[in-house]
């Protein structure tokens, strides 16, 4: 059976490259890097290579860069680093409800300890309004905490619009960019936020590291205490040969970013256009323009996504229903609720996300399967006679 | 083409057996696991465990077949945790089994299986499907193994729900399917058979019942009105309970009647716990209802106990009124009664009232 993957957004393959780099890192070299002997050294000296490459490539100095296990451990120290460090100046934190979970679920715990979150309102784009982050802060806000772009459906947000009103109030700003380093051009400085998150296997890298951007000067209590690794801000035997990934997957990533954001965007309007052309009642979720590359988000009136999900699955086609990490659950998705689409099509959303091995062939194959798929799965609808799954019950 | 199946696995050895008998018999096998857990318990014999999920994802991974995880949490919540509760609070005693079984497994699990476009839905129940050529109908029939007849589960089921139904176990007995597990090392964690209520943890429903439900006193007499005691609320009983009553009669005396809005338990001696006469609503014929409307049959009020002989009357479209000819022990309000004409299901209804006629 053919087999397309079209998930990107959930994880990526390691590229070869990465791999390569990687392979001496889980042999022959295996000295712990806080070793003062030449095993050591020639350990340390990898993470250090790594760390400058991840520096470079979204333009912060080497030592403002933090290695930690993934995208979820970055959120997780940021909020919670900060939340510690600065309680007693105030206990505000401004945020958005379309954040992915590594977000909201650790500000859900800091509520419980007697932080307050304050969640600013989107556009049915997703959109946050620079005035409504103006109007929200506080004398006792420590924290905005704004993702750079969604994961379920794709929108950008106006970071840089965001930092100048964080700055003039004299308050940390947060990014999670776990969806854009290595996919669109990513400037700590240009965006002027204090704190980003990177995931390694967002961008064919590999799984189970990450890093934290912190800018100098600024106030976060560790998440791990321990070792004096990263500068005692992250304790822990280093993950050598995930940095060395890291580093690797990083550096290729940002050198053909360009090229690859044009040709994943033409395929993008592709899809999305011969989607609207082909299937009726197909509604594209986000933004048309201010969007990622790689992210199509469609709600298909009259069916439920998972079934699509599990019918293109059987067909060789991977997507998914919201983000990974919730389909599991036919909870409705929390950014679609948010950005107000109705119930109904919530439930009948589908994410395709592109990436490297992504042709137009791929697609073309994956929309004949779709276009027949939703037209089958419409017949034998209920919700289409108006009824519900839950009145059946 | 081949015709595509959708198992119902819940990570046992019945389910995998039957998963495996289909693709041996050349179907199309999908593995469908519901995942219904409204507490993170995780015993091993529940069928709803995160680690029962594993196991299912671990026989469908060795037998090659695609495998999903169906969250039901919430339908499952809104539905049987309801009535469960319920029941208990009117002073009844449900049977989730039986609810879930036509509303979620043979409901919303089947659903998902016509959406994946499966031409049947399989599960490890030890139960027949037959066709009646002259009825044009298909009947359950008790399986082969009568020590293991479910047949009793699936009494709501509808004509619909059996049809597009399959039970590969039911001309098996347990040890051949457990040969047939064994041969092919499909059993994947050792464990005992799932005979108690999946999402009740330590099976102990009165302590689930505390999280939805407020203690509320009431007293506890005879027959003629004597006062013997005072309890914390009737849904901590079910007929012919003994345990829990906190007297002393110098014999034994067992709930006989439950009245929820006086909030009273009724107690009594052991031989006035036994009933003949059953009044049954909500009555369900999963092959319809026959032409006659007084029939010998055999019936159960339970699970645990075998078919008796009794006179059913039917009395409407859905209540039944039946005679055993031999009394019965603690006729339960809320439990199911199911009515068997030889070896088929002819009926199931919800027991309402029993009568102390002997």
């Amino acid at each position: 059976m053919r087999k397309i993957y079209l998930d990107y957004a959930a994880t990526t393959p390691i590229r070869p490259e990465v791999w390569s780099a990687m392979e001496p890192y889980l042999k022959e070299i295996y000295g712990n890097p806080s070793s003062l002997h030449s095993f050591g050294r020639e350990s340390r000296t990898a993470i250090e290579s790594a760390r400058e490459k991840v520096a470079k490539a979204i333009s912060a100095k080497p030592e403002e860069i933090i290695f930690t296990s993934g995208g979820t451990e970055s959120n997780n120290m940021v909020l919670k680093g900060v939340a510690f460090a600065l309680q007693d100046k105030g206990k505000h934190i401004i945020t958005t409800p379309i954040e992915h979970h590594a977000v909201l679920e650790p500000l859900h715990f800091l509520e419980k300890l007697g932080f307050e979150i304050t969640y600013l309102p989107v556009d049915k784009y997703g959109l946050v309004d620079p005035d409504d982050l103006k109007k929200a802060i506080r004398k006792d806000t420590i924290l905005i905490s704004i993702m750079h772009a969604n994961n379920e459906i794709g929108t950008i947000e106006p970071i840089k619009e965001l930092t100048q009103i964080a700055k003039e109030r004299d308050v940390y700003f947060h990014t999670d960019a776990v969806q854009t380093v290595g996919h669109i051009p990513v400037n700590v400085n240009d965006l002027g936020v204090d704190f980003l998150s990177i995931s390694a296997h967002k961008f064919y890298g590999p799984k189970g590291i990450g890093a934290l951007y912190i800018r100098k000067g600024t106030k976060v209590y560790p998440l791990l205490h321990g070792g004096e690794q990263e500068g005692r801000r992250r304790a822990g035997t280093e993950n050598l040969a995930g940095i060395v990934g890291m580093g690797k997957a990083i550096e290729l990533a940002v050198s053909e970013i360009d090229i690859e954001m044009n040709r994943l965007i033409e395929l993008r309007d592709f899809f999305i256009s011969e989607v609207e052309r082909r299937i009726p009642d197909a509604y594209l979720n986000g933004h048309r323009e201010k969007r990622l590359p790689n992210n199509i988000n469609f709600s298909f009136a009259y069916v439920e996504g998972e079934a699509l999900l599990l019918n293109l699955d059987m067909e060789g086609i991977g997507v998914s229903t919201g983000s990974a990490c919730s389909s599991s659950s036919l909870e409705p998705s929390h950014v679609l609720s948010a950005i107000g689409v109705p119930v109904e099509l919530v439930h009948g959303s589908l994410r395709f996300t592109l990436g490297l091995w992504t042709t137009k062939e791929d697609l073309e194959y994956t929309l004949d399967v779709l276009e027949k798929i939703v037209e089958k799965l419409r017949e034998v609808s209920p919700y289409k006679q108006g009824w519900k799954l839950k009145s059946e019950a | 083409m081949k015709h595509r199946v959708a198992v119902g696995m819940s990570g046992g050895v019945d389910s995998s057996v039957s998963a495996l008998l289909l693709l041996k018999e050349g179907y199309e096998v999908i593995g469908l696991t519901m995942n219904i857990s409204p507490t993170p318990i995780d015993r091993d014999t529940a069928c709803c465990s995160w680690s029962s999920i594993n196991d299912a994802r671990k026989i469908a991974h060795m037998l090659n077949i695609p495998h999903y995880v169906i969250n039901l949490k919430k339908e499952f919540n809104e539905t049987i945790i309801k009535y469960f509760v319920e029941s208990y609070v009117r002073g009844y005693t449900p049977n989730p089994c039986m609810f879930c079984n036509s509303l979620i497994k043979f409901g919303l699990l089947m659903r998902k299986a016509e959406e994946i476009f499966a031409d049947f839905f399989a599960t490890g129940h030890y139960v027949r499907k037959v066709w009646d050529e002259n009825r044009k109908i298909f009947f359950l029939k008790r399986a082969k193994d009568l020590k293991k007849d479910q047949s009793y589960f699936l009494a709501y089921l509808t004509q619909e729900q059996i049809k597009k139904s399959l039970f590969p176990l039911g001309d098996l007995t347990k040890d051949e399917v457990r040969r047939i597990a064994e041969e092919n090392n499909l059993i994947v964690s050792k464990k005992d058979e799932s005979q108690e209520i999946c999402f009740l943890p330590d099976n102990d429903y009165r302590k689930f019942l505390m999280r939805y439900v407020k203690e509320k006193k009431g007293k506890i007499i005879t027959e003629d009105g004597k006062i013997l005691g005072e309890h914390n609320g009737v849904f901590n009983f079910t007929i012919g309970q003994r345990r829990g009553l906190k007297i002393s009669l110098g014999k034994p005396y067992y709930v006989k009647r439950i009245i929820p809005e006086d909030g009273l338990i009724i107690i009594a001696e052991k031989e006035k716990i036994y009933s003949r006469e059953v009044y049954a609503k909500n009555v369900n014929y999963p092959s319809g209802m026959p032409k006659e409307k007084e029939l010998e049959v055999q019936a159960m009020i339970r699970y645990n106990m075998s078919p008796q002989p009794a006179l059913l009357k039917i009395i409407s479209e859905d209540e039944v009124f039946l005679t055993f000819k031999e009394p019965q022990w603690a006729v339960t309000p809320g439990q199911i009664l199911v009515c068997y004409k030889d070896d088929f299901v002819l009926c199931g209804g919800v027991i309402e009232m029993m009568s102390d006629k002997l």
